[in-house]
């Protein structure tokens, strides 16, 4: 059969570990880049003002040399070409405001600003999280990337990226962009130990489940016997150990040989709240899990569009949890003298609104 | 759609890893070559780290990796030097004289039709849920993966069973 002789050859294409490693110190690097000082920030910010202000970036060129160096420092490849926009919109109290866009070949380049005007809702681990949405005349995919925050303003600048499929140029008169939510004063716990015995753990109850997720080193997760329409995975044992906010320990056991730890998520989609599992062993060596599968509960939805039905598995209810599942190849001998630890992103903060802005798409 | 976010360099190695053999298969299977596949996995992740976005599932976030992949791949393919330089044959030495056999027949199927044999193949995903990742037609990855099949059937010389596609899709 084609398809086992494919899986049996990829299976030996693995990337070199010096590769990763080298990939891992550069992308260490590259995100820790350290971020743009204050006074550059806020040269963004009022750099930002002042396109708004001016026909065009060039004119700003001109006339300031210092805040285009700024500008130049910061984002080079759009800087030059910005043009200002300036169409806002108001909800809860938070203005969001389309600034300056470049619409380029098969790419558009927005900036928009978050601003809140009566609380401390926004701060620098704001997080538009999937909760906004672009209608554009064309297809394509988009990313939104945090630039800066401004404590004086209490204001959040973003740069939105859209890119056309297929490479064609970008064609249409508007686009919209809009938010719903967002969440902001996100921390960060790590190597928080959680409590529980691993020594004496045993084969546990599994069930078959359709999967919504799965990463780590493929060939053990899809296997002939394994679908992931119905895959194993451990029954829910109710809260075993807390581990964060909305974040429990809900079931560890053995499957097959290979240890599976359960962690459950509640209202995962409305805060973005997310871990990793790991453990270490008695020199205190970091073992990741081989690969980890996740699945939900209580989110079937139908809903009827225009008159047509449609359900999934993977909807949002108020009753949802996110369950994620780590698989470790771990031996009973191994784990007697290890402990299980777990780094989280929690996110106390979820503001919702309605914000919304259509502005017209100029390309140069 | 992603949104930049603090991550730790513990976060960041625990992603790389987890995510390494997925990304790098899909650009050996894309790019049909180890050296092209080590540049576009770096490419990939060092896009990760400058974007830190956030994921609303583990779907979501395999199929941005997959997407950004197969970009990569593609953009390497389309610079100039690339298109003027022949790689080294320089490649996996596989254990089995058919799984070579079958490396050889891929790197003769358009590039395009080798990344939809891996993503269905291997990933596991049906016509339905490719032609989503890649926001195009399903009849379009259907006759692809047909015409692929097709020519491996005649590259293989039916030495392998090689099913119909259509007929192992949901």
């Amino acid at each position: 059969m084609l398809k086992t002789l494919y899986q049996q050859m990829i299976d030996q294409v693995k990337p070199n570990p010096t590769l990763v490693q080298a990939v891992v110190l550069q992308a260490q690097s590259t995100a820790q880049a350290p971020s743009p000082p204050a006074h550059r920030r806020s040269a963004w910010i009022l750099a930002l003002a002042l396109v708004c202000s001016m026909a065009a970036f060039t004119a700003l060129a001109s006339s300031s040399d210092t805040v285009y160096q700024w500008l130049y420092q910061l984002s080079p490849a759009i800087a030059q070409h910005l043009k200002p926009i300036q169409l806002s919109c108001e909800d809860n109290g938070i203005r969001m405001t389309v600034a300056a866009a470049y619409i380029h070949e098969s790419c558009a380049e927005i900036i928009i600003t978050v601003q809140d005007l009566q609380a401390n809702r926004i701060d620098e681990t704001i997080d538009l999280f999937d909760s906004y949405s672009i209608n554009r005349p064309f297809d394509g995919s988009g990313t939104c990337e945090f630039l800066s925050y401004d404590d004086a303003t209490k204001t959040a600048t973003f740069h939105i990226q859209l890119q056309e499929a297929n490479n064609h140029p970008i064609t249409g008169s508007k686009i919209t962009f809009s938010v719903c939510q967002f969440i902001s004063h996100k921390a960060n716990l790590t190597a928080v130990s959680v409590p529980l015995a691993l020594n004496g753990l045993d084969e546990a109850p599994a069930q078959l489940v359709r999967l919504s997720g799965w990463g780590g080193d493929d060939p053990h997760v899809f296997r002939q016997s394994r679908d992931r329409n119905a895959y194993p995975v451990l029954v829910p044992q109710g809260e075993l150990a807390p581990l964060a906010d909305s974040i429990t320990l809900s079931a560890i056991g053995y499957i097959n040989g290979q240890l599976h730890v359960q962690m459950a998520t509640r209202n995962k989609l409305q805060n973005d709240n997310h871990g990793e599992l790991y453990l270490l062993d008695k020199a205190g060596n970091r073992i990741a899990c081989s690969y980890l599968v996740n699945f939900v509960e209580n989110a079937h939805v139908e809903s009827v569009i225009d008159g047509a039905s449609y359900s999934t598995d993977f909807g949002i209810t108020p009753q949802r949890v996110d369950f994620s599942e780590f698989v470790f190849d771990v031996s009973p001998q191994t784990l007697q003298d290890a402990r299980l630890y777990g780094d989280f992103t929690l996110s106390s903060m979820l503001t919702a609104g309605d914000w919304q802005v259509t502005f017209p798409l100029v390309a140069e | 759609m992603t949104a930049r976010s603090q991550r730790t360099a513990a976060e960041i190695e625990a992603f790389i890893h987890r995510h390494s053999a997925l990304v790098y298969r899909v650009a050996y299977a894309r790019t049909n070559q180890k050296a092209d596949a080590d540049d576009v996995f770096q490419e990939v992740f060092l896009r990760y780290a400058a974007k830190l976005p956030t994921f609303e599932s583990e779907e979501h976030q395999r199929a941005w990796l997959i997407r950004v992949t197969l970009n990569c791949a593609s953009k390497h393919y389309a610079s100039f030097w690339n298109r003027k330089t022949t790689a080294l044959p320089e490649d996996f030495a596989f254990a089995q004289p058919e799984e070579s056999g079958l490396a050889e027949a891929l790197r003769q199927l358009p590039a395009k039709d080798r990344a939809l044999v891996h993503l269905f193949y291997y990933e596991g995903y049906s016509t339905d849920e490719i032609a989503k990742l890649l926001r195009t037609k399903t009849s379009t990855v259907r006759t692809r993966l047909t015409r692929a099949r097709a020519k491996l059937k005649v590259l293989l010389k039916g030495d392998y069973d090689v099913e119909n596609p259509l007929s192992a899709d949901d």
